[in-house]
């Protein structure tokens, strides 16, 4: 597929996304991920685990260093920690973290927000972009535009290590904005037994919100294999993994805000999980 | 536990399973001789499940050196050893290729003979090499019992015997 192909299809769908309202997963800008080398590990002592961070669309392929200053890990005990050693890439990012507690870490990176205004122009159907925010969009966006949205985007991607026994406070719901409440503990998902994830906005379930899991190692095989659901009534989504390895699951939700700044939220997550085997 | 303080026990041990006598499993097992350059013995793990729930009732055997790998014997870890590695008696060093015998009396924690479907499982990890996990229903309360399980790649063959 030539690069111009390329680009024209991914147009097409970000304005299909836009034309029935909604922004599908795949339409958006690159997923953000964080991952392990390892999810669970034993022993007395203070291990070292060490976690790689890049933008990409193949799951777990390199594409894009992120910055690591927005990393927050939160230890079993609830202590913040910072950030040791790391390094940015052009393709990837790499940080080292020591495990000194028994328990469950939590590992996320969290972008500030960020804005993106469409419009469109004339008789074309194929929205125009700009990254600003509505007040900045009102000077630069041309007389005759029509259709004028603007998203705030609130992105960020999380992972989970455990040394011996796992604990859950570090992702127990507080309550507060928008939560992925893992009711399996996110450390514990294996082959043929039943995940089951909680969506919840100021701690009430949240039903639609648009979920893609996905198996690692999408470069090595011809299908993505991403199971795709959206929560229901309770806010839950379940599903069962039959591939063992590092998963990424990407969950989408828009709602509108009242804000100068932007018409609509849209806020996504990213969450790396292990799959481990029977 | 003081000689004194042994027989009460046996006896209320005796009370509360009211008169049924637990059975003891025996468990034979095999460490297979593997003829490769950067041979090292396997991490081994002997543990039981009641079907269905989430942690172990108990482990029966761990063998291992450093803890650091106690985690490639991927579902002990998970269903017993996070939750307790250092097993009371029935941790040990890393066994030389061999048949080896393990026994357990099929009581709960009060004493009480177990009765239903259970799982002994059996897990071996080698270093450089496979893993093998053995999973198999016993049934208990319903007299002797004996199981096979044909040999993988770290563990040879095994029969589970359940007695009267």
């Amino acid at each position: 597929m030539s690069l111009k192909l390329k680009s024209v299809l991914k147009a097409a769908a970000l304005s299909a996304g836009l034309l029935c309202g909604g922004w599908s997963v795949t339409a958006q800008a690159h997923p953000m991920w964080i991952l392990p080398a390892e999810f669970n590990v034993s022993g007395d002592e203070s291990t070292w685990v060490t976690f790689d961070a890049s933008a990409s669309h193949t799951v777990f392929g390199y594409d894009k260093g992120v910055s690591l200053s927005y990393v927050q890990i939160y230890s079993p005990d609830g202590d913040k920690n910072r950030l040791r050693s790391f390094f940015k890439g052009a393709r990837r990012s790499v940080f080292d973290l020591l495990l000194e507690q028994d328990g469950t870490y939590k590992v996320s990176l969290q972008r500030p927000p960020f804005y993106f205004t469409s419009y469109k122009v004339g008789n074309s159907e194929r929205p125009k972009r700009m990254m600003a925010n509505k007040i900045e969009a009102a000077s630069q966006l041309p007389k005759n535009a029509t259709d004028v949205k603007t998203l705030m985007i609130d992105k960020s991607s999380v992972a989970f290590v455990t040394r011996n026994a796992p604990t859950d406070g570090v992702y127990k719901p507080t309550g507060k904005g928008f939560e992925l409440n893992p009711m399996t503990h996110p450390n514990d998902f294996v082959v043929g037994e039943e995940v089951v994830i909680e969506a919840l906005m100021d701690g009430k379930p949240v039903a639609g919100v648009e979920f893609e899991v996905t198996p690692g190692g999408t470069q090595y095989r011809d299908e993505r294999r991403s199971l795709e659901l959206v929560s229901d009534s309770k806010g839950r989504i379940r599903f069962t993994p039959e591939q063992a390895g590092p998963w990424l699951l990407m969950a989408d939700h828009e709602m509108s805000i009242d804000s100068p700044m932007a018409d609509l939220r849209l806020i996504q997550r990213f969450v790396t999980f292990e799959v481990i085997p029977e | 536990m003081k000689k004194t303080s042994l027989l009460p026990a046996l006896l209320l041990a005796a009370g509360l399973s009211n008169g049924v006598q637990a059975q003891n499993v025996s468990v034979e097992l095999q460490l297979p001789t593997i003829g490769s350059g950067q041979y090292k013995r396997p991490y081994v793990a002997v543990w039981v499940e009641k079907k269905g729930e989430r942690r172990a009732l108990g482990t029966l055997a761990v063998w291992h050196e450093d803890k650091k790998w106690l985690k490639d014997m991927r579902r002990w870890w998970r269903k017993a050893g996070r939750y307790n590695p250092d097993v009371d008696g029935v941790t040990g060093a890393t066994r030389p290729p061999g048949t080896y015998q393990l026994q357990w009396q099929a009581e709960d924690s009060q004493g009480k003979a177990l009765s239903g479907d259970y799982l002994i499982c059996l897990e071996a990890a080698r270093e450089h090499g496979n893993r093998t996990l053995f999973k198999q229903v016993v049934t208990l309360g319903s007299g002797a019992q004996e199981y096979r399980i044909a040999a993988g790649d770290e563990l040879g063959p095994v029969t589970i015997k359940v007695g009267e």
